[in-house]
């Protein structure tokens, strides 16, 4: 197909774009006017228009029944495995990775660019967001110490990024996982004078890099199995029933998929900062409020978001419900902390974690078996909204800490509403949108989908109800601590007069990213009947499609039950299935009835409870905080989870540290230096033995050779009688010692 | 009376070259030591004449003239030095010619 060739090539140049960029002002910066970073920032604009060429002719497929999916690979390695040998030999058997033969020898690493639905709105994602913020990026960082290496770091963070949803295997995907973590552990540190910034950079690279171990075993144990990175090279084998050994860690039984899956979400959960690995989010607000916007809030922390749904299908039921499990407690448990915090950046950066929670509970609730597949579609729709809003939200609060001259407690602000008329009504639509205000904001459209999944997850299993109630009144603390956010920064009287008389609204470059993000936070992003496409889906479905394992009934005429056994999964599935069908993109009208009342209810009392509290003041703050002092308490301090990880993990760290350091001192420290002295105590003997011997027997022969001279020198007397008689002497001696006669 | 035999002549010159040797060591005199040395030399002589005799040839002789000739030479430039020294030093005991040694 010739429009093959010409998307790819498009893939290749948006990747490629920022990476020149970024070599350009890695190098150049100081030599550049500007250091370069309208280098940065046009080519990313070009890398934008390019990406949503891609996108409309994603939807122009779309339109015409067709789905986007181009793919091109090369090969890279050779890896010489045995496995990747056994793969070859196991051609005639049933399992086998059909797509390397013949196009590559065995044990050859394909790497590749994948283009399909989600590729396309990930692209036009990271492209907008990124571009919108370098330009922000120029006006908030205006004159700063590292400008150069700021607008370096981002660009190669975008071809990172950009690298990362082009990848059509995980051996890429995880080196550019990887770049996007250390762009963010470089541009958190931005400020690497302060040891918070630096403590906070070095915090997320470590923790993140926990999570990463898990993913990494998880990539090995698939490839040890499959023999290929490739994600259809996966799929296609776990199709086959592969990957299905049991394996027993730590006393719990699961399939080597089940771990494998596990491995991949630890990843996940360290990168898009899941409960327990969320610490880091929180501290990395020290990085520039544009990084926060583009790295902390819209692109890489959604990559672990990315990676669960594009493994989707590899991921078994029981790893998808430990995907919901882990979703639903990160989005309570984070939505209470940001009840409490000052800090205006905090509070989004909870927000953040909370609504990845969401994320992951849509991913997780949206199974092919016994899951609800509308919840897998909202939650990646719920990517790429959420990702338009709260980077919409960071360049708010940038907006308002610029005009603040950097302070970011919100108890300094107060009515800043008329004097940053502009940043107040972008921020409120953002806050609306997050909140989810019924229908004219894209955030209502995809929180209420992920609610609803959850809800109808509940219903097919009603062990699970607890998912949907959770995200429910998630949504509510939500509505709560957003409202409480503008309440107190846009109303009411200004707390601290003096920065209020010197807030001023934000030059342009910082306010047009605000309104090109508004517009795209509004509800026509999210609706069904966005680009009259087709009559009941929204954009976004026609675009993304649920890749299927299962043979459906109708194809492979199994009954429902023997497909759902030969996965290993629970009967629940084919009972609840039942006259809805499986891939159905739409909720039961129950769960839809029920999402929709409840969230509405939530937004609107959580709204209300902000207006009480904080704008009509009726129910005072610190009273609630007295009478529920060990709640307020445990919020302040954040669940005490950064105590829990310093009692349990730094300090036996430390403990364990300061034992090898004793190992060290005293023991191999010992031996360093008992060998030390032994060779001093060898050298001194040596060179004893050098100075007395040796040289001895030297002098010795020079001083006795001295005496013999001068013992000799005494028969020298120059008087020729002398020689005479002792030459007489001799030859009377010679002539005594030889007479014979 | 005993014949005079060549172990007789051979004494006389052993006393000879004895007598010059003694000369030659003890005498402080340049000229004493010159004599001494002559002493040797006629030693040799009277045994180069006495084996001569002894085997019948002349061959010992014509030895012992040449001995003479060259004893005649030595006795001349030796005593020229002798001259010599005692013009230096103002004296001829050879022990005060020792400026070499200093």
């Amino acid at each position: 197909m010739a429009m093959a060739d010409y998307f790819i090539h498009l893939c290749i140049a948006i990747f490629l774009l920022p990476l020149t960029a970024f070599v350009v002002v890695a190098l150049f910066h100081r030599r550049l006017p500007r250091h370069g970073d309208w280098i940065v920032i046009s080519f990313m604009g070009v890398a934008l228009i390019l990406a949503l060429v891609i996108f409309a002719g994603a939807l122009n497929a779309a339109a015409h029944q067709q789905a986007l999916r181009q793919h091109r690979s090369w090969e890279w390695l050779l890896l010489n495995f045995p496995k990747a040998n056994s793969a070859e030999t196991g051609v005639a058997g049933a399992a086998a990775p059909s797509a390397l033969e013949g196009v590559s020898p065995a044990g050859a690493v394909r790497v590749g660019i994948l283009l399909d639905g989600l590729t396309a709105v990930m692209l036009v994602v990271v492209t907008v967001v990124s571009f919108l913020v370098f330009l922000y990026s120029s006006a908030y960082l205006k004159g700063d110490v590292r400008y150069g290496r700021y607008y370096a770091c981002l660009s190669l963070f975008a071809t990172s990024m950009l690298g990362l949803v082009l990848s059509d295997n995980l051996l890429t995907l995880y080196i550019f996982w990887e770049l996007v973590g250390f762009c963010s552990y470089l541009l958190i540190g931005h400020w690497f004078e302060r040891k918070s910034a630096a403590d906070a950079a070095i915090k997320a690279f470590i923790t993140t890099r926990i999570g990463d171990v898990g993913m990494l075993i998880g990539i090995l144990l698939i490839y040890s199995s499959v023999g290929s990175f490739r994600y259809e090279d996966i799929f296609r084998y776990v199709q086959e029933g592969g990957m299905s050994d049991s394996v027993s860690i730590l006393g719990l039984e699961g399939s080597l998929r089940f771990w494998a899956a596990v491995g991949l979400f630890f990843g996940a959960m360290g990168k898009s900062a899941q409960f327990p690995l969320h610490v880091w989010l929180p501290d990395a607000m020290e990085g520039p409020t544009p990084v926060s916007a583009l790295i902390h809030a819209a692109t890489m922390v959604a990559a672990g978001v990315y990676l669960v749904g594009r493994m989707h299908p590899f991921f078994p039921p029981e790893a998808l419900l430990f995907v919901a499990y882990i979703g639903a407690i990160t989005a309570a448990l984070s939505a209470t902390i940001a009840l409490v915090m000052d800090d205006i950046k905090k509070v989004l950066a909870y927000s953040t974690i909370s609504q990845l929670g969401y994320m992951m509970l849509g991913l997780g609730v949206g199974g092919e078996v016994g899951g609800v597949a509308a919840g897998f579609l909202f939650g990646l729709f719920h990517l790429t909204t959420h990702a338009f809003f709260k980077a919409g939200l960071f360049l708010g609060s940038g907006s308002v800490i610029h005009a603040a001259h950097h302070e970011q407690s919100m108890w300094q602000y107060g009515g800043l509403a008329r004097k940053l008329p502009v940043t107040f009504a972008t921020f409120l639509i953002f806050t609306l949108s997050l909140c989810g205000f019924p229908y004219l904001t894209s955030g209502f459209f995809t929180k209420d989908g992920i609610i609803g999944a959850a809800l109808q997850f509940g219903m097919q299993h009603p062990s699970h109800r607890i998912l949907g109630w959770t995200a429910l009144g998630a949504a509510g603390l939500t509505s709560f601590y957003m409202f409480r956010l503008i309440f107190l920064t846009f109303f009411g009287r200004p707390r601290n007069e003096h920065l209020y008389h010197h807030a001023h609204e934000s030059p342009w470059a910082m306010v047009l990213p605000l309104l090109v993000l508004a517009v795209l936070s509004l509800g026509f992003v999210g609706s069904n009947r966005t680009f009259g496409l087709l009559h009941e889906d929204s954009w976004f479905s026609t675009l993304v499609k649920r890749p299927s394992l299962v043979a459906h009934p109708a194809e492979s005429a199994l009954p429902a039950e023997s497909a759902a056994a030969a996965h290993g999964m629970e009967p629940v599935a084919a009972e609840h299935g039942a006259g809805h069908t499986a891939d159905s993109i739409h909720l039961l009208p129950e769960a839809h009835h029920q999402a929709l009342v409840g969230s509405i209810t939530v937004f609107l009392a959580g709204l209300i409870g902000a207006a009480l509290v904080y704008y009509f003041q009726w129910i005072r703050a610190d009273a609630i905080a007295r009478i529920f002092r060990p709640v307020y308490v445990l919020l302040l301090n954040k669940w005490y989870m950064d105590h829990l990880y310093r009692a349990c993990v730094i300090l036996p760290y430390l403990v364990f540290c300061y034992f090898i350091r004793l190992v060290d001192t005293y023991v191999i420290d010992a031996v360093v230096n008992f060998w030390g002295w032994a060779g001093r105590a060898g050298a001194w003997l040596v060179g004893r033995m050098d100075l007395e011997i040796v040289d001895g027997a030297v002098n010795g022969t020079a001083w006795s050779t001295g005496f013999a001279g001068r013992i000799l020198r005494l028969t020298q007397t120059g008087q020729v009688r002398n020689y005479i008689l002792i030459l007489v002497a001799g030859a009377t001696a010679l002539l005594l010692l030889f007479w014979k006669i | 009376m005993y014949p005079i035999t060549l172990t007789h002549y051979l004494a006389a010159g052993a006393f000879l070259f004895a007598m010059g040797v003694v000369a030659c060591i003890a005498r402080r005199n340049a000229v004493g030591i010159l004599i001494g040395i002559e002493l040797i030399l006629n030693a040799a002589n009277v045994n180069l004449v006495a084996f001569a005799r002894y085997w019948n040839n002349l061959d010992g002789e014509v030895f012992a003239i040449i001995v003479i000739i060259l004893a005649a030479c030595e006795a001349a430039v030796a005593l020229a030095i002798i001259i010599n020294l005692f013009r230096g030093f103002g004296t001829v005991e050879v022990d005060y010619a020792s400026k070499l040694k200093e």
